[in-house]
């Protein structure tokens, strides 16, 4: 309680911070929305042609895409700045400050660099997500709302678990952003469209070893009632035991980093 | 002097032999998310293109892509945003050469070594069409102003930095119509009657859509000679708007920081 309390206290500083420069703000957010919109535009105008993909139709993978859009913007509130800044900040020598505070680390370092950046995604994600149901005639009992947060929960620690582990890197080596480059710009392709249409390999990649199917693919499948078992039915049910196992993962190994880590020194 | 720009930016980009290599890597999952898409999609039936037109299609978008990356609207921004413009300004070099110069030799850099093994990929794969000489002479042509053209694109917009003092906004902006109207991952053909439409309007298709249409020679001779015309056209546009702000700014130039 005393925690929530404190990260309450920095976010709120921060995002008012943020907020200070009101038009600069506003004009932020709208561009950021069209840049952000283009993702949904392309997928309407490409299964307006073609009706489906697979068998999955354009509000369906429409949900499957704001499922990915949602959580990663969860999780980028809270993971991306701090994460992605990770190398600069430790060889500038500005991670030392985080370390001597009397708090967890991870939840001082999060807290601080909250960003206000993403409440035009959390729109924009909403809105979609009720044409979805609205035009797939899917009735939201209560039920299948919470199941849904409990989802987005899931898929928010494992988008979140990637921010760290693609970064984390940054302990040991000096300068390495290229795995998280590679991995948000290019893995992260994989989920806009349903995870049948590609090779077995990829498939079992995207499951069990980076079980990143589960933010969208495996749970629309509860969702839009979609008997497209790739390996088991139950996984459509597995997204909050894969986030949280992922998360502890890599709060395992963001320990280790710590532990590691030597000051530069500056 | 642009050979010797030339040879710093490619020593340069050598530095990061990592880094390349997750690019090639990358570019090679991008390529095989797309080829995986469409032939979902062209398995449905219902096509007027084959799938190896596309692997083509896909493959050749990518090249010009990487050709026409720019970062010029953000370079831009961050120079004016921490005043080290006014240094740019007093180098007896134009402003727009060395933005041009510098972007076009990196750009070379990853078509030479992280685009190349991605062709290689495509071909060994799934194979791709080559084009009759003619059809690639005038492809050629025309993916060279589609470069010049984009960097146009780029830098006038990316002049309005000195306005709104932040190049988010630029970059977001060029980005998001650039990706919806040029028709690089949706080729034109496959747009809803009242979006080809806008497009058609718009200078975006000349950058990719219509290069790659003439490479794979959809295209009789005439109407090759038409897109290259619509080219100069919206150079020649991009060119004066840029002269036309570049004079504004001259006038009311202010400096931060220093």
């Amino acid at each position: 309680m005393h925690l929530l309390r404190l990260y309450l206290a920095f976010s709120k500083v921060n995002f008012l911070t943020q907020m200070e420069y009101r038009t600069q703000y506003f004009l932020r957010m709208v561009t950021k929305t069209i840049a952000w919109l283009t993702g949904f535009i392309l997928i309407s105008v490409l299964l307006y042609r073609f009706r489906a993909i697979s068998g999955w139709s354009t509000y369906e993978v429409l949900f499957l895409y704001t499922l990915d859009v949602l959580s990663y913007s969860l999780a980028a509130t809270f993971f991306l700045s701090p994460f992605q800044n990770l190398s600069r900040n430790i060889r500038l020598g500005m991670f030392d400050e985080v370390l001597t505070k009397p708090v967890n680390p991870l939840l001082y370092y999060m807290c601080t660099k909250t960003s206000a950046g993403y409440v035009n995604n959390y729109i924009i994600s909403v809105v979609v997500l009720g044409l979805c149901f609205k035009n797939l005639q899917i009735k939201l009992t209560v039920a299948k709302l919470i199941a849904l947060v409990i989802v987005l929960l899931g898929a928010t620690l494992i988008q979140s678990a990637a921010f760290m582990l693609t970064n984390i890197p940054a302990f040991w080596l000096v300068k390495s952003n290229s795995l998280y480059r590679l991995f948000f710009s290019n893995i992260t392709g994989f989920l806009q469209y349903p995870l049948s249409i590609y090779n077995r390999s990829v498939q079992i990649f995207l499951t069990f070893i980076l079980p990143y199917a589960f933010v969208n693919y495996y749970p629309a499948q509860y969702f839009l009632g979609k008997e497209e078992y790739l390996f088991h039915p139950l996984f459509q049910y597995l997204t909050p035991l894969v986030g949280v196992l992922f998360f502890t993962l890599a709060y395992f190994l963001w320990k280790l980093g710590i532990n590691n880590y030597q000051s530069t020194g500056s | 002097m642009y050979l010797c720009l030339l040879a710093k930016t490619f020593k340069q980009q050598f530095v990061y032999r990592s880094d390349l290599f997750f690019r090639t890597l990358g570019g090679i999952l991008r390529l095989y998310i797309q080829v995986c898409i469409w032939t979902a999609l062209l398995d449905q039936g219902a096509a007027e293109i084959t799938l190896t037109e596309m692997v083509t299609y896909i493959v050749v978008a990518l090249l010009l892509t990487g050709l026409i990356h720019s970062t010029i609207s953000y370079t831009l921004a961050e120079r004016v945003r921490q005043g080290t413009i006014a240094l740019d300004l007093i180098r007896p070099v134009d402003l727009r050469t060395y933005l041009l110069c510098t972007q076009l030799s990196e750009n070379l850099f990853s078509l030479l070594f992280s685009s190349l093994p991605v062709v290689l990929v495509a071909v060994l794969f799934w194979g791709v069409i080559w084009p009759t000489l003619p059809n690639l002479l005038f492809f050629l042509l025309s993916a060279g102003l589609a470069v010049l053209l984009m960097f146009l694109i780029e830098y006038a917009i990316g002049l309005l930095v000195f306005w709104v003092k932040d190049g988010v906004y630029t970059d977001f902006l060029i980005h998001g119509l650039f990706s919806i109207f040029s028709g690089t991952t949706i080729p034109l053909w496959f747009y809803p009657e009242f979006l080809a439409k806008i497009a058609y309007r718009l200078p975006f298709r000349l950058i990719t859509f219509e290069p790659i249409s003439i490479y794979l020679g959809r295209y009789q001779w005439e109407e090759s000679l038409r897109v290259i015309i619509w080219q100069c056209f919206w150079i020649v546009i991009f060119f004066l708007l840029a002269v036309l702000i570049w004079r504004k700014i001259q006038k009311s130039i202010f400096i931060q920081g220093g």
